[in-house]
């Protein structure tokens, strides 16, 4: 469990801008703008810009949390708070409930995994040089950094021929798989990741994340993710804490955010195709019926809706059993139907189109009419 | 470090040894023809003679291989040391604690590198006397600025990410200096050498003049006997020296960067 409590930190203004002397007198009522103006000379109010204005958060153990935001919202400055690489100015960190000014910040770091933007690999060290970093730091022996390099290379999908590559002769994917692992090596229960498949083209960075969760599935480590891009935070994130200049404004579960946005500036980012990204991940054997038996599933919706009478009759394509919401409703679409039979734990049961509708954002359904939803 | 490199239609190991020869193969040449011009040089004499269209006049008191070995002993002897100091001073104001450390160690190896070589002489000769201790102290000077500045800039223009991932990775500064800044300066350093060394070279000619032996000893010899060839005896040496210098050097930090 990391918190952080009442988090401020103010970046100085640049050098240049102190240096220069400001107009004097009426700066003062001028320059009080949020965007950090320099202020009359000599002030001593702080200046520069605002990164964190208070936040409080708390990131649960085992769950990938996203920090979302636009540029310039203040993610990586909370991020980089947790393992120290910056202090705040005010407010605290409690690291499993220790106040990490206690922690000595090199100790903290090597038990928690980063990964930032530019991957950061270091050229002139080898593939299985780079992953063994923070081992070679921790002391380890060399017969069980080779273990583990070995192990890693073959979680992230790296052939083994890999570990006597450089950075150099690889791939912006492969790079980034590298970098993963780095900080996976030492199997730290924290992984700090800052945009970490930013630079990757969308096919590549969607092949990443998938390959990202499956490694999550199995290794369950506290993740505090950031990124900018509202379909990558909807992939990954189990909680989504969406941030703008300085402030956290929206935090929690993502269907909890789509159900309700709060203010206007969460449903504006979050965009209006937010609930058709989140058909994606949503499993959809939750929205199903495994009530009774599906042997009569046809064509015809159980409201009367859609499901042309032409198909009446055809047997309907099962769903698999993991399959997602999305799945599904392309299915529906590419069949015209209302309803599918679905493949569940508890054997198969049927998927109703109203089923997903009334379900799918808690809080929100029920059919109850949404005024600001209504343009989803 | 190692210079393996990817295999480019070659097999990887043959391309290696092929990456291999070409970049070592120029400062081999080089190094050749500095021992035939020093230790052979009667042939480069006849050589020339149907050129020049006559002989050396002059006939000097000592061997021009035992020229060159002073020559050597010379540049070796100042900037060797003036390498062993000037990198750890590099390190040393790197370490980035003491900013007034860093503009004062800045200061004074510029300022030692604006002497002129005469005025220097000039200044030391009176104090020192004739001999090898004035020169070895005016090319040790001149040797620390290229070693100490390019060590310095490379060991600071570290790329910010790599500084990033080595403190988030839980690296001491110590640990960042020596497994990250260290590694991404060191063709940078190797250049400040490569510098150095090829200064020192030419710049040891001029030890001549105040009776500190070298190569200089037949170009002033020669200069003032107006004698083309026994000028050729010693500035092609030192040319093929300072080349050779050059592209050895050159080959090492084609080896350890990129």
């Amino acid at each position: 469990m990391i918190e952080v409590r009442e988090a401020t930190k103010r970046y100085p203004a640049p050098a240049g801008r102190a240096a220069a002397r400001p107009v004097r007198g009426g700066a003062r009522g001028a320059g009080a703008g949020p965007a950090g103006g320099a202020k009359a000379g000599g002030a001593p109010a702080p200046e520069g810009i605002l990164a964190l204005d208070g936040v409080t958060a708390a990131f649960a153990e085992g769950e990938l949390s996203v920090l979302l935001g636009p540029s310039g919202s203040g993610k990586s400055t909370l991020l980089r708070l947790l393992n120290r690489m910056i202090e705040p100015d005010s407010g605290l960190v409690l690291i499993d409930g220790r106040d990490s000014r206690e922690l000595d910040p090199v100790a903290l770091r090597r038990r928690t995994g980063y990964v930032i933007q530019g991957i950061g690999l270091f050229p002139h060290l080898s593939v299985a040089e780079n992953i063994a970093v923070v081992p070679r730091l921790l002391g380890w022996d060399s017969g069980r950094i080779r273990r583990r390099v070995g192990e890693l290379l073959e979680t992230l999908r790296l052939p083994p021929s890999y570990a006597a590559r450089r950075p150099r002769e690889l791939s912006g994917g492969e790079a980034q798989r590298v970098g993963v692992a780095r900080a996976l090596a030492a199997d730290p229960p924290v992984l700090l990741m800052d945009e970490p498949f930013g630079a990757l083209d969308a096919l590549t960075r969607e092949a990443l994340q998938a390959e990202f969760l499956r490694i999550q599935a199995e290794l369950g480590k506290t993740i505090v993710f950031v990124t900018h891009d509202v379909g990558e935070a909807v992939r990954l994130a189990d909680r989504i804490f969406l941030m703008r200049a300085g402030r956290l404004v929206r935090e929690g579960r993502p269907l909890e955010l789509l159900a309700d946005p709060g203010e206007a500036f969460v449903a504006d980012f979050l965009g209006r195709r937010f609930g058709i990204e989140l058909l994606g991940r949503e499993a959809a054997a939750p929205f199903a019926d495994f009530g009774q038996g599906v042997g009569a599933v046809g064509g015809r919706g159980a409201d009367g809706v859609g499901g042309g009478a032409a198909l009446a009759g055809t047997a309907a394509p099962t769903l698999p059993r993991g399959a997602s919401l999305g799945e599904a409703l392309a299915r529906m679409l590419a069949e015209g139907r209302t309803e599918l039979p679905i493949e569940g734990a508890e054997g198969s049961g049927v998927l109703r189109l109203d089923a997903i509708v009334r379900g799918f954002a808690p809080g929100g359904a029920g059919g109850k009419p949404r005024g600001r939803d209504a343009r989803n | 470090m190692r210079g393996t490199r990817r295999a480019g239609g070659l097999s990887g190991r043959r391309y290696a040894l092929f990456v291999l020869a070409r970049r070592w193969s120029p400062p081999l040449a080089l190094a050749l023809l500095f021992a035939f011009a020093a230790f052979r040089f009667p042939l480069v004499e006849a050589a020339l003679e149907p050129v020049l269209r006559r002989k050396s006049v002059f006939v000097q008191r000592e061997a021009l291989g035992v020229l060159a070995l002073q020559h050597l002993a010379l540049v070796a002897l100042t900037s060797g040391p003036s390498f062993l100091l000037a990198f750890p001073l590099a390190l040393l104001a790197a370490r980035g604690r003491a900013r007034n450390l860093r503009g004062l160690l800045v200061g004074a190896a510029s300022f030692a590198e604006t002497l002129p070589t005469v005025a220097l002489m000039a200044l030391l000769v009176p104090s020192l006397g004739y001999g090898f201790a004035p020169v070895a102290i005016a090319l040790f000077l001149y040797g620390l600025l290229p070693v100490f500045r390019n060590s310095l800039s490379g060991l600071e223009s570290t790329p910010p990410e790599l500084v990033d991932a080595g403190l988030g990775a839980g690296m001491t500064e110590g640990e960042l200096l020596f497994k990250v800044r260290l590694p991404h300066a060191a063709p940078l350093v190797v250049q400040g050498l490569r510098v150095s060394l090829v200064v020192n070279i030419a710049a040891a000619t001029v030890g001549a003049a105040v009776g500190a032996g070298g190569l200089g000893v037949p170009i002033v010899s020669g200069l003032r006997a107006f004698d083309p060839l026994l000028i050729l005896s010693g500035s092609l040496p030192v040319a093929f020296l300072a080349l050779f210098a050059d592209s050895a050097l050159r080959a090492v930090e084609e080896t350890i960067g990129a």
